[in-house]
């Protein structure tokens, strides 16, 4: 890298495409040349993503709670009783052996992350990603994005 | 009668598939020389277990792609361009370009091979892709169950549709063309980046992200082969997770890391296919997670040092 480039970056002149890769390659391989240097030093004006997270946490305030229901103990209770007697029916009907052997599963394969440990979580992110490598695809990031999962209102 | 014999046996002759390793090599051979411009259906499980579907519209020229989307899809502004081993993800709203290692190079060149521990592959008649006539190829690892396949155009180097599969069957990422014009003529201009543009490298996503999370950046020591190629981070039970993804020549790991983990890191029962080496250290947790033995990992695991120092 030259001193025409730092001298470009120091008047916050435009850069063509070369120089900028020569840039991003020089940055990458943490390059110890005058404009690598200048460049690491300077303070990083990216806007902060922390502002999805302050929007998250506004609309959180402003969300309304849920209405409390009021407890209806008649209808609790006939619930109840007709449960319990529904599930001793399944009970004697479909006693399972006294021993049942354990099942061999893959902790890895089909796992969602709504009910299994921090460790099977990890592994399926790592299994996703490897699997996108392999498969040469990718998914970029998304346009529009304000933090927000829609995924469990669009399935209704 | 003879001759139809004869012809039946010469037709016959024509459908055996070639051996798989000719099959990869005739692909390996004709990357550079392939152009097309088409359209594919992608499908993958994302990290926090759901699946995406979502659709590409690629221009290709040898080992140079331009991927874009159509303006409904989620994607709409961005383009992903492959260009001498790097990635570029252009998002036109932020006027940004995101590098990355190249996605897709490996992927075309190296194609397909028995899964690490042993494998095979097979090549038979496959279905109809985007109305191409194909071979299909599977890798099947030493148990006999099929980890991956290919679907390869029988006239050009090109894999019409692909499949990743997990230990049950199911898909984890693959794509398939829908519709493919071979030769197209290609726009000029069309693989030049957009002109000024910021540059952002996973260096400085990686220092940002961490920095949002409140972590000490660690990064595996390039000294020993593995490059970084994707940084993201995900939310696990109200604790933020720093993901760093490595590729080697050899192998891929993932270098997890938090300020402090609510449980281990490590599964309860281990993966047949990956491991998962955890440590503390100067009040963070760290797992690395891999497709290698647990000596190996333990060993990477050591060249894990904090951002900025040797």
């Amino acid at each position: 890298m030259n001193r025409d480039l730092l001298n470009k970056l120091k008047n916050e002149q435009a850069l063509d495409t070369a120089e900028r890769l020569d840039l991003e390659q020089a940055l990458e391989r943490g390059e110890a040349s005058p404009a690598a240097q200048w460049m690491s030093q300077l303070h990083d004006e990216d806007p902060s993503m922390a502002w999805r997270s302050q929007l998250n946490a506004k609309l959180q305030e402003i969300a309304p709670a849920p209405a409390k229901k009021r407890f209806n103990w008649l209808g609790t209770s006939a619930i109840a009783a007709a449960g319990v007697c529904a599930a001793f029916v399944l009970f004697t009907m479909n006693r399972p052996p006294a021993v049942t052997e354990p099942q061999p599963h893959d902790r890895v394969a089909g796992v969602s992350t709504s009910n299994n440990d921090l460790g099977t979580v990890l592994m399926t992110a790592h299994q996703a990603d490897d699997a996108q490598i392999a498969a040469g695809v990718r998914a970029p990031m998304r346009t529009i994005d304000v933090g927000y999962d829609w995924s469990s209102l669009e399935s209704r | 009668m003879l001759f139809i014999v004869a012809a039946g046996s010469c037709l016959a002759f024509a459908q055996q598939p070639p051996t798989p390793e000719a099959l990869v090599k005739r692909l390996s051979d004709g990357a550079k020389k392939v152009t097309y411009a088409g359209v594919r259906s992608v499908t993958m499980r994302m990290p926090e277990g759901r699946t995406r579907s979502f659709e590409e519209r690629i221009l290709r020229k040898g080992l140079r792609w331009v991927i874009t989307y159509p303006d409904n899809s989620p994607y709409a502004g961005q383009a992903v361009y492959e260009l001498e081993g790097k990635s570029y993800n252009y998002n036109a709203a932020k006027n940004e370009v995101r590098v990355a290692p190249s996605r897709f190079a490996d992927a075309v060149t190296e194609t397909i091979r028995p899964p690490r521990g042993g494998g095979s592959l097979i090549a038979k008649a496959g279905t109809t892709v985007a109305s191409r006539s194909t071979w299909v190829i599977e890798a099947k690892d030493r148990e006999g169950v099929v980890r991956q396949r290919i679907w390869v155009d029988r006239n050009e180097a090109l894999i019409l549709k692909r499949e990743v599969l997990d230990s049950k069957g199911n898909v984890f990422a693959g794509f398939q063309f829908t519709s493919i014009r071979f030769n197209a003529s290609i726009p000029k201009g069309a693989f030049d980046l957009p002109r000024g543009a910021k540059i952002i490298t996973l260096d400085a996503e990686l220092r940002q992200l961490a920095k949002e999370a409140g972590i000490t950046p660690a990064i595996l020591d390039p000294k020993t082969g593995y490059t970084l190629a994707g940084v993201s981070k995900m939310e696990v039970k109200g604790v933020t997770i720093l993901r760093q993804f490595y590729v080697s020549e050899t192998g891929r790991v993932s270098l997890m890391q938090t300020k402090k983990a609510p449980e281990s890191m490590n599964p309860g029962t281990q993966s047949r296919r990956f491991r998962v080496y955890t440590w503390e250290s100067g009040g963070q947790a760290y797992a690395l997670i891999g497709e290698m033995d647990q000596k190996e990992l333990e060993k990477l695991a050591k060249r894990v040092k904090l951002l900025g120092r040797d």
